[in-house]
């Protein structure tokens, strides 16, 4: 009956998919708009033509994981000051979503790259940021793999989300730098903006956001109820199944 | 433009990650839902309504009614502090 | 039942839990004495080191692999060593480096040893800052071994105040780090693995950084170039020399033997 996957299974029913479902059709209704606003409102760019239409999302991605890997920062600040294993569960479904927004960043990064720069990738400052943060949050997450009590594990990996996140400004300087040293064989292309394009690039902000706050809901209620599992598990007794 | 079949691959691969990882979350909610199920069952000696365990409340209240005896409360309340779907 | 720290003595056989015996070390408060904690536990390690130098002499060895691997990697000629040096060096001090950092929480009796320095009215930090202490020394020691056998390979000028200066900056810096998340990786089931996998990218900052310093040094680069990242390096180091004890301190209790 239920077998089908679809937004009413996501929510996993109650009093708070009530948040969820207007979260869903708030990210639903802003993406289409984004979406007509990238495709048709936004004008055609000189020199790129209609490949350049990557970029809303792509900065709509970008921001948005850093957004994610903030929350983990507060995640990890917040249990390790409370212990309340609830803090834990929003650090770990943000890492994970900031990790899917990373990779979708690097992949339409790359993806533009080679039409407009002639390779799949260069190691220009933003993509190179970006790759070291997707490993400290990958890292992150192996971290997690790694550590079976409970405790032990929200404890170190909130350690772990605090030096990555206070590493993100150094990663960025560095690497910016490290550019001026080493140019990029290729010149990278900048583009002016019009206005249009940058309203398009508000909407796509928004929608990404709002996909993460849904996503994120969506996660860490998941991670929640099955903090609740083990522990209805735990005060029966049962064994691990 | 062959310029285009760049653009469509990039808004693909949005997609297709996207959807990975909400098919991940859609996995891991069912079989968590199947835990919770096996949990009522035994505790019911039998079947589980499906209202059991579509919610927290009347999960949790199934779970500490039935609580072994000689538990202790500080689990059961624990227990209870970890739910909540509002943040 | 407090036990209180004492500097093990050279009657010690080996580094065990800290016994129960008249107090001989620094106690009290006050830096004098923080100072001297620090002392005590750094010291105990440097003094199994030197007594065994397993660990020192291997990870001397790897260095010296990794630069030899670098040249039938990359088939280097002479012109090429310019380009490539900076990038060699870092190479081969991040990854023996790393070894050796693995080894500051690993070691069988550094558990008991652990749990015994835990029971000691020391406050938190001083534990993080006596293995960081000790961590470095031995690594800025293996850098020492290593640059006289880099220099003879690539003729580059090492012994210059630039990298040098890299060097140090970002051996505090990498070692910072390293100590906090080798003490998180020593109690891990994936235990060395994590380390680099941890570490890395996490201290890409400060790779960076001194591999241009050195290399912009070996080209005659002025002082103006070099203090940018210098600026890094030393932003890098007092952060997390900041960041990593309050951190270390905040898990302490999750160390130790499972």
């Amino acid at each position: 009956m239920r077998a089908v996957a679809g937004p009413s299974n996501l929510s996993l029913g109650g009093a708070g998919s009530r948040l969820q479902r207007a979260l869903l059709a708030a990210t639903l209704a802003v993406g289409l708009l984004a979406l007509y606003m990238a495709f048709v409102y936004a004008p055609k760019e000189a020199t790129m033509g209609d490949v350049q239409r990557i970029f809303y999302f792509h900065v709509g991605a970008a921001w948005t994981a850093l957004l994610a890997f903030f929350v983990v920062f507060v995640g990890g600040l917040a249990y390790l000051r409370t212990r309340d294993r609830r803090w834990d569960a929003l650090a770990l479904s943000s890492a994970e979503i900031g990790v899917v927004f990373t990779t979708i960043t690097l992949a339409t990064g790359s993806i533009w790259a080679k039409p407009a720069w002639g390779a799949w990738w260069t190691w220009d400052p933003r993509l190179t940021t970006t790759s070291v943060l997707w490993l400290i949050y990958v890292s992150y997450l192996i971290l997690r793999g790694a550590i079976d009590e409970p405790e032990r594990r929200a404890s170190f990996a909130a350690v772990v989300g605090i030096v990555g996140f206070v590493d993100v400004p150094i990663v960025f300087l560095s690497i910016r730098l490290w550019r001026t040293i080493h140019p990029v064989l290729v010149k990278s292309q900048g583009f002016d903006m019009e206005p249009p394009m940058v309203h398009a690039l508000l909407a796509a902000l928004l929608a990404c956001t709002l996909l993460y706050a849904y996503l994120l809901l969506v996660r860490t209620s998941l991670e929640r109820r099955r903090l609740e599992v083990e522990a209805a598990r735990q005060a029966l007794g049962f064994h691990q199944g | 433009m062959g310029d285009l079949w760049y653009l469509a691959l990039a808004y693909a691969v949005i997609w297709a990650v996207l959807l990975v990882y909400l098919y991940s979350i859609a996995r891991r909610q069912e079989s968590l839902r199947r835990e919770m199920k096996a949990i009522a069952e035994a505790l019911e000696g039998g079947s589980a309504p499906e209202e059991e365990v579509e919610d927290a409340e009347p999960f949790l209240r199934l779970v500490h009614g039935k609580g072994a005896p000689g538990e202790e409360p500080a689990r059961a309340r624990r227990a209870a502090r970890g739910r909540g779907d509002s943040l | 039942m407090q036990q209180t720290l004492k500097k093990p003595t050279a009657a010690t056989s080996a580094p065990g839990p800290e016994s129960q015996t008249r107090p001989a070390g620094p106690e009290g408060r006050g830096l004098r004495a923080f100072l001297g904690q620090v002392w005590a536990i750094a010291g105990k390690d440097i003094r199994a080191e030197l007594r065994g130098r397993e660990v020192a002499s291997a990870t001397w060895v790897f260095a010296l692999l990794v630069l030899v691997v670098f040249n039938f990697a990359f088939d280097l000629e002479r012109e090429e060593m310019g380009p490539a040096g900076p990038g060699m060096l870092w190479v081969a001090i991040v990854l023996a480096g790393m070894l050796g950092l693995s080894h500051v929480f690993t070691k069988e009796r550094e558990q008991s040893c652990l749990e015994g320095l835990l029971l000691c009215p020391v406050d938190r930090s001083v534990i993080y800052f006596g293995k960081l202490a000790g961590a470095l020394i031995f690594t800025l020691a293996l850098e020492v071994a290593v640059l006289p056998v880099f220099a003879v390979f690539t003729s580059l000028p090492v012994f210059t105040p630039g990298p040098l200066l890299a060097l140090l900056l970002g051996t505090v810096g990498f070692v910072a780090v390293g100590t906090l998340f080798a003490a998180i990786a020593a109690n891990t089931k994936t235990r060395e693995v994590l380390l680099p996998v941890l570490l890395l990218p996490v201290a890409a900052p400060v790779v960076v950084s001194a591999v241009a310093v050195t290399g912009l040094s070996f080209d005659g680069e002025p002082w103006s170039e070099l203090v940018p990242w210098l600026g890094i390096l030393a932003a890098f180091d007092a952060i997390y020399l900041v960041l990593s004890p309050w951190l270390f301190d905040q898990v302490v209790h999750e160390l130790g033997p499972e």
